[in-house]
């Protein structure tokens, strides 16, 4: 019974072996990058890509409960691309905007 | 006559009439109009248009693409390894999923063509910097 059940999924058209599998799941690849890259330097951080990061992740998380059938998957990891590139963005603004008259003194 | 054959007159004289019959010229001029709004049309209607999510979501995916282009103008220090890399990866993998989805998405294939491209420039410009491509760190600037 265990053994149908896994090779169902195996044999899935959108399973393991094919494309539509592989595609959204790497795309964690992505939050799993803008996560490491949260240690560095808010300087190093570039405004266009992390606009654009948060862009496709709200419209991604968006449509994917749009689609029939509705995919979680990608839901998920969209959401999680969006959370990713507010928080880059967030800690950029802050350190652009907010800390400026930090800056101005220090240099003074 | 009907419509359509003075449509097909107008046609058929172009090469001789349309100039000096300000009429014909202008039918000739319609049915161009006329032909490119069908055409239009027919993408607005379109199992891929701007009517589906088949549409915005490749569209906010070419913000990947333009991103790459403004960070083509910053110095390579500014570049994000871990991002640019994952990033050809997966423009690798949904330029396949996107030949394999049904229906057929070439507006996605082609936004992660680009992406990839842009991608892949800036992950050498990065490997240089880093020393990794045989350039120096900070150094000379190497040869095309």
């Amino acid at each position: 019974m265990a053994t149908s059940k896994f090779q169902a999924l195996w044999n899935h058209p959108a399973g393991p072996k094919t494309i539509h599998f592989w595609a959204p799941t790497f795309k964690w690849g992505l939050s799993i990058a803008n996560i490491a890259d949260s240690t560095k330097p808010p300087e190093k951080v570039s405004y266009p890509q992390q606009i654009a990061v948060t862009a496709t992740g709200v419209v991604w998380s968006r449509y994917s409960t749009v689609i029939t059938p509705k995919n979680w998957n990608l839901f998920s990891v969209n959401v999680a691309l969006a959370a990713t590139g507010i928080y880059q963005l967030t800690r950029k603004i802050r350190h652009d905007f907010f800390s400026e008259e930090q800056a101005a003194v220090a240099k003074e | 006559m009907l419509p359509v054959e003075v449509t097909w007159a107008a046609l058929c004289s172009f090469s001789t009439a349309p100039r000096t019959n300000p009429r014909l010229f202008v039918q000739i001029q319609e049915v161009k109009v006329a032909d490119s709004m069908a055409s239009f049309k027919a993408f607005l209607n379109s199992p891929v248009g701007p009517k589906t999510t088949h549409f915005w979501g490749p569209v906010a995916n070419w913000g990947f693409v333009i991103a790459g282009l403004v960070d083509m103008q910053k110095p390579p220090e500014m570049i994000s390894g871990n991002m640019t890399g994952a990033m050809c990866i997966y423009s690798g993998l949904f330029m396949r999923f996107a030949w394999m989805v049904q229906p057929r998405n070439y507006l996605l294939l082609a936004c992660h063509a680009s992406n990839e491209s842009v991608q892949l420039y800036q992950l050498s410009r990065w490997a240089k910097g880093q020393g990794y491509l045989g350039g120096e760190k900070k150094g000379e600037a190497s040869s095309q």
